[in-house]
């Protein structure tokens, strides 16, 4: 070697002696220091003649004085194994001190001492446990037990607190060891009985001081060094069986997290290293262990399993991290506890649902197969029958991870649609088997955590009310909800369809109601057939399962009822109601089986829908609903009234609509409606009456053209329209003129009533049109009942509301002279003159001849006031008069249409234009002898095979009554000449 | 030839442990027979491991404290005088290993123990023939590092908490026992390099090398050269010596790998994983401070393995003077040296670019190690595989390249 590398190497070894210096007497220190700090313990030593710096000597001597003492006192057990005596912990006293000391003192002799300490304090633990099982009640004193088991506490606490690494698994297995043991000896006496609760057997436990120490140790050690201490509990706890129960849940409760975390950990260490085949013991334990603390800790648990899923989610590929879905699978196989898999599932969902997350998972699976499980097929059934164990919240959240998987998304294979649709199958299949294998039982539901998941029922199976701004919601149907409103295939669907029936039928009534009225609540796109679908299955189930049942509640008018309670708000129920209209179509159409079943249940139902007519927004989707109804058929009585309060409403409301679409075919199904409901007389009755008395009421008069009340509902300034405010007395029974049927008529003291002709009146065109309208719906109700008796209905009505006086109502007209009714006469002719609609309602009266016998009065009223209003005319002219004139050739044509006036008088209405008041007068005058001397009373006419009414053939008119007439046909001969054969050929 | 074993049978359990090993000595000196070993492994199986039970002929399982008593005895009988030749050939054949042998754990374990001791109790004989058992053993070996193992547990966690006298039996080792001494160093300090497995190091307590270091640098009335007692030591009592292992090789190895230590600690940290080396860390840290005293010096692990490096260098130096009481040749094997350099430049190839320091100071320490024994002409043998090994390092450093133009010039 040449020089300058010496030279090199002697500069930089000088360099080190430099830069070294310190760090050679730090060093120096560390095996040199004779100084170091003696710690405060051995001054208990003293006592037994040790020195400070225990010299070979020493340490050899007390070694000696260890070991014979220790032998002895172990043989002696041995062969004295009944002699249960306490009287020996005196003796035992200096023992264990040297142990003490040599357990600090002299490293080799460490496991025999911890030997002689288990020892010592098993017989303190045994004469302990016997003093309690003495039931004597007084306990010995603890005295010595305290002095030795806090003696080892405080030494091998402070060893610990020094120098964790080299203590902590000497002293953590030990403790564990020597607990496990004692818990399993003493697991019976513990407590003194057998059905202990895990507190009392803890409280026990601590109680008795060896124990309390050496918990206390396995505490600390378990704060020092969680992994080795953890693995030590573990393996403990796996060998001494529930007996050390008691322990975990010590520390369990003192370090929730890393107990948790630790235990499992060490079980996916486990679980990974022996391929999926772990010691049967240890998932076991893993698992008692966290079902203890599932109670309490709960967040923690579910916080580490689900760290443990995260963790092959961000990139970690070892061994373990792709052991552990399969190992949380396992563990959940294996779980008995409910909690422990609510844990594992709660929030699986949200963790699992960004796409490339399943993805990765799906990638994964190839790497489980053939090493944790036997084949595809076996994964699947474990996930099939964990499917159905899960319950509570998770069950919709596993179903809707299912849903997406099932999902073909580009990201994931294809495979996993299959695969994803095999486990729906496979969870329906196991659920029907269910079902069947217990049809028998007595139980009214069937328990199956996924079910009553799914409904919403706790864990337990209570029900929890899962409710969502003050409304009940079924999960699964939000989950039909969440699905219908995206794109899904149709297996997705249909295995939804399976399981919604499955939960509807067999969750019981509740579950029923508010899942199909959730179901019916879901707003859809107008295209998705599979909510249909869904929701027809759901109802062939229900009453499948009804029929099955022999109950007298139907489950489905029950839910229908659920569904359309108007607490729940407007547009919801909007929905519901278009759900049912299309249902209804659809399988009238298609001649399903569940039509009718469906209308019987809606039947049953008629008041809520009653109630739900006159909501302004769901006003014509329930008429629709209800005008597919067959309400021909015989239906309670307090459906019928309150459905005919209900529509007639909503009769009147259309008429106020100003779109004659929608008018006119809300009036067309009121008429379905009306006219079905017509078929019962109570009902014909009912209708006509709430027509009729309808029209006459200032608010709705207008609309048939009564000028007086043009403006009466612009009276409520608030822009409603009463009867918005009166709907809420629909579907009352009202009796007429009672409190009932009085309206709510608009604040008082509003202000001053506008000025008038704000707005115009209606056009005469709308006022027919309404007119007709209302006419065919009295025709068309009249006409559901064969034997005429809607007219006569009307024509009393009539009657009633515009005659105001009870006296004289009868047929016979009087002589002309008596005008005690003047008054009254001329009150109903200007009542005809304000509602022109009375007009419309005479003559579709007289259209049936003999009913118009009971308007006898009106018409004679009317006769009798015209006559003494063309008797003062001064006039020349008719003409010049024309509402009476029109009102003249009303009456007459009314007249003439009833067949009150027969033979030549049927002329007279085409006469009246062209005469004079003063030949009026004439003329009205000998309809009025005639009327008088002919009584107009219904047996003057007889029912044709047509259904029509014809009057009895009259003998030949008496000259007398037409005599004058044709003289006046005479005078006037330029204008009615033509008229004068009539008068001829009846003779 | 039949041995007498009534006498034995009577005896109860602690005696019959010193009677057997009496027994035992004495076959040991008869002319070998066919028969004979088979009484040994009789008489040691069952009345100097096991404890009898006076009243079942059933073996019965010792507990720790009847282990802890078979130790104590078999301490006492090999502690005193005697001729060190039968003790020696006594203790291997007492300890002697074998894979196969179900009750080889069990032996090592009393083995251990029984060091421990010894070392407690500065029993030097049962050192001595420790020593020699390891030697013959091959302090590189498996078996040496197991029974060596449990010291490190036992004496060389130095927090203040510990019995003072824990140190002072280390301290008074080298004096006392110095072939067990550069033994223990080699063995432990194979338990962390690793020579020859291909493994990098691993990072050994700070306790155990500034302890390693403190016997090696030699105080007065210590013998200077500690770490060639191995080559000068002729072992009593053994037929077939093997060849001796100075603790060089692994301590080299050690001490040129230490600057990646801390990095490679780094690292583990911020992954989050740190577990146990962080632990570690955070110990040493503690007891320097502590010790350090009122002065508060905080040391690097970097000075200590300075001082290492020191001490391998002055041992090297060293070698010529005393190469004359050699009883081999070979001072280093240059198949560990190779073994070295390769895992230099594994962890060369590995590293970072903010680690170029530490692999520039791993180069310095092995180019001036290697230097130095081949000044000292400690390498013997075929040198071409560690030459090649060499070559592959970066010569950008100017030590290897002064090493690599060495060899060129020779």
């Amino acid at each position: 070697m040449d020089s300058s590398i010496l030279h090199m190497m002697q500069v930089s070894q000088e360099k080190l002696f430099h830069t070294d210096c310190r760090a050679v007497y730090v060093v120096s220190m560390v095996v040199t220091g004779a100084t170091m700090v003696e710690p405060g313990h051995s001054t208990n030593m003293d006592g037994a003649g040790m020195g400070r710096g225990a010299s070979p000597t020493t340490l050899l001597a007390e070694l000696d004085r260890f070991l014979g003492l220790a032998v002895s006192a172990i043989s002696e057990k041995r062969s004295h194994s009944s002699r249960r005596d306490g009287s020996g912990d005196g003796e035992d006293q200096p023992t264990v001190e040297t142990a003490l000391f040599l357990l600090r003192n002299l490293p080799p002799a460490r496991p025999a001492a911890l030997a002689f300490l288990a020892h010592t304090l098993s017989r303190q633990v045994s004469s302990h446990m016997r003093g309690y099982s003495g039931g004597d009640g007084c306990r010995k004193s603890d005295g010595p037990d305290e002095g030795v088991s806090g003696q080892v506490e405080a030494l091998l606490g402070e060893v610990l607190e020094s120098a964790p690494s080299v203590w902590g698994p000497l002293v953590g297995q030990w403790a564990v060891d020597q607990l496990g043991r004692w818990s399993v000896e003493w697991a019976s006496t513990v407590v003194g009985r057998g059905d202990a609760t895990l507190e009392e057997v803890v409280a026990g436990w601590l109680s008795c001081s060896p124990a309390r120490a050496l918990a206390s140790l396995t505490v600390v050690c378990v704060a020092h060094d969680p992994d080795t201490a953890v693995a030590a509990l573990l393996d403990a706890s796996a060998a001494s069986g529930p007996a050390l129960d008691w322990l975990v849940a010590h520390v369990g409760c003192s370090f929730p997290a890393t107990v948790i975390g630790r235990v499992l950990g060490l079980g996916l260490r486990g679980f990974a290293a022996c391929h999926g085949r772990p010691p049967e013991h240890q998932l076991a334990s893993v698992n008692k262990i966290l079902s203890h603390l599932a109670d309490r800790h709960l967040p923690d648990i579910r916080r580490s399993l689900h760290a443990i899923l995260v963790r092959t989610f961000e990139g970690a590929s070892d061994a373990e991290a792709q052991a552990s879905v399969p190992f949380l699978l396992c563990l959940a196989v294996t779980s008995r506890s409910r909690a422990v898999l609510a844990a594992l599932t709660s929030g699986l969902d949200t963790l699992l649902s960004p796409s490339d997350r399943l993805a990765a998972l799906a990638n994964q699976v190839s790497w489980w197969v053939p090493r944790y499980f036997g084949s595809h097929g076996q994964l699947q059934e474990m996930v099939v029958h964990l499917v159905l164990d899960t319950g509570g919240s998770s069950a919709p959240s596993i179903l809707r991870l299912l849903m997406q998987g099932a999902a073909p998304t580009p990201k994931l294979p294809v495979a996993v649609a299959v695969a994803v649709n095999n486990i729906l199958q496979g969870v329906v299949g196991e659920i029907c088997m269910v079902t069947y294998m217990r049809r028998n039982s007595s139980a009214s539901r069937i328990l199956i955590p996924f079910l009553v998941g799914l409904r919403g029922g706790g864990l337990d199976g209570s029900d929890v009310g899962v409710a969502v701004g003050g409304r009940a919601v079924s999960p699964i149907a939000g989950l039909v909800e969440e699905t219908l409103a995206t794109p899904s295939n149709q297996a997705v669907i249909s295995h939804l369809k399976q399981l919604v029936t499955l939960v509807v039928v067999q969750q019981g009534p509740a579950t029923a109601a508010t899942t199909l009225g959730h179901l019916l609540h879901c707003s859809t796109h107008e295209a998705t057939a599979g909510h249909h679908q869904i929701l027809t299955s759901v109802i062939t189930a229900l009453t499948v399962h009804q029929a099955g049942r022999c109950s007298g509640e139907s489950p489905l008018a029950g839910a229908l009822a659920g569904a359309l309670q108007p607490q729940a708000g407007s547009s919801i129920i909007l929905t519901a109601l278009k759900s049912l209209d299309t249902l209804l179509s659809q399988s009238q159409q298609e001649c399903l089986h569940i039509y009718s079943n469906l209308t019987n249940a809606l039947l049953t139902n008629v008041p809520l829908l009653a109630e739900l007519i006159n909501d302004p927004v769901l006003g014509t989707a329930s008429v629709t609903i209800l005008s597919q109804l067959p309400l021909k058929k015989p239906i309670p009585v307090g459906h019928v009234l309150c459905l005919s309060h209900a529509v007639i409403f909503y009769f009147f409301s259309s008429l106020h609509e100003t779109n004659t679409i929608s008018k006119v075919s809300g009036v067309g199904k009121c008429q379905l409606v009306l006219s079905h409901l017509s078929h019962s007389s109570l009902g014909l009755n009912l209708i006509i009456r709430l027509l009729v008395e309808g029209v006459f009421r200032p608010e709705c008069a207008y609309l048939f053209g009564a000028e007086k009340y043009a403006t009466f509902n612009f009276k409520d300034v608030s822009g409603e329209m009463l009867i918005k405010a009166n709907r809420q007395f629909n579907s009352w029974v009202k009796v007429p003129q009672s409190h009932t049927s009085i309206f709510h008529m608009g604040i008082i003291g509003s202000g001053r009533n506008p000025q008038g002709n704000q707005t115009a009146m209606l056009s005469p065109d709308t006022i027919k049109l309404h007119t007709q309208l209302l006419l065919n719906t009295l025709s068309v109700c009249c006409a559901a009942q064969t034997n005429g008796e809607g007219a006569s209905t009307v024509a009393l009505l009539l009657v009633e509301l515009i005659s105001p006086d009870i006296m004289f109502n009868g047929f016979p007209w009087p002589e002309e002279y008596i005008k005690f009714t003047f008054e009254r006469d001329l009150a109903i002719k200007k009542t005809f003159e304000e509602f022109p609609v009375a007009w419309a309602l005479l003559e579709l009266v007289a259209t049936h001849r003999a009913a118009l016998s009971y308007c006898s009065v009106l018409v004679r009223a009317l006769a009798a006031s015209l006559t003494a209003f063309w008797n003062t005319c001064p006039l020349t002219s008719a003409q010049q008069v024309p509402d009476a004139l029109q009102a003249t050739q009303r009456l007459l044509e009314v007249m003439v249409t009833a067949q009150f006036l027969p033979g030549p008088l049927r002329v007279l209405p085409q006469m009246v234009e062209a005469m004079a008041p003063f030949e009026l007068v004439c003329i009205l005058q000998d309809v009025w002898v005639y009327m008088r001397d002919h009584t107009p009373s219904p047996d003057r006419w007889c029912e044709l095979p047509s259904g029509f009414h014809q009057r009895l053939p009259d003998p030949p008119m008496a000259t007398g009554y037409t005599e004058r007439i044709q003289r006046i046909i005479q005078s006037n001969v330029a204008t009615i000449g033509h008229l004068m054969s009539f008068m001829i050929n009846s003779k | 030839m039949s041995v007498d074993l009534s006498e034995l049978k009577r005896s109860d359990f602690p005696s019959c442990v010193r009677q057997g090993l009496h027994k035992l000595e004495e076959v040991l000196l008869m002319p070998s027979t066919p028969h004979l070993h088979d009484t040994q492994q009789h008489i040691m199986d069952q009345y100097v491991f096991c404890c009898r039970d006076p009243n079942s002929p059933k073996i019965r399982a010792m507990g720790p404290v009847e282990e802890l008593v078979v130790v104590r005895e078999l301490g006492r009988y090999l502690g005193r005088a005697g001729d060190a030749a039968s003790r020696n050939s006594l203790f291997i054949t007492l300890f002697h290993p074998s894979g196969h042998d179900p009750r080889t754990q069990h032996k090592l374990r009393t083995l251990a123990t029984l060091i421990s001791l010894a070392v407690a109790t500065h029993n030097v004989s049962v050192l001595e023939a420790t020593a020699v058992w390891m030697q013959q053993m091959c302090c590189l070996s498996w078996w040496s590092g197991e029974v060596c193992r449990g010291l490190v547990q036992d004496y060389f966690q130095l927090t203040p908490a510990a019995p003072p006298h824990f140190a002072a039996a280390l301290r008074a080792l080298p004096s006392k026992a110095p072939l067990f001494t550069a033994n223990l160093i080699t063995t432990l300090s194979q338990l962390y390099a690793k020579v020859g497995s291909g493994e990098p190091c691993e990072h050994p307590p700070e306790s155990l090398v500034s302890t390693i270091v403190w016997w090696l640098r030699g105080a007065p009335g210590l013998p200077p050269h500690l770490a060639l007692t191995p080559l000068t030591n002729s072992l009593p009592g053994v037929s077939l010596p093997m060849t001796a292992v100075p603790p060089i090789a692994p301590l080299m190895k050690l001490c040129v790998e230490a600057p990646f230590f801390e990095h490679q600690e780094n690292n583990l940290t911020e992954m989050g994983i740190a577990g146990v080396g962080g632990r570690r860390l955070s110990t040493t840290k503690l007891t320097l401070e502590i010790d350090g005293g009122h002065e508060k010096i905080e040391t690097s692990s970097t000075d200590l393995y300075s001082e290492l490096h020191l001490s391998i260098l002055q041992t090297l130096q060293n070698v010529p003077s005393v190469r004359a009481h050699m009883t081999q040749k070979q001072v280093l094997c240059p198949k560990h040296v190779t073994s070295v350099v390769d895992a230099v430049s594994e962890r060369l190839q590995g590293s970072r670019p903010e680690q170029e320091e530490a692999g520039n100071l791993a180069l310095d320490r092995l180019a001036q190690i290697i230097l130095v024994a081949l000044h000292t002409e400690s390498l013997s043998g075929s040198l071409s595989d560690m030459w090649d090994s060499l070559h592959r390092l970066p010569r950008k450093n100017r030590l290897i390249s002064t090493l690599l133009s060495s060899r060129e010039a020779r």
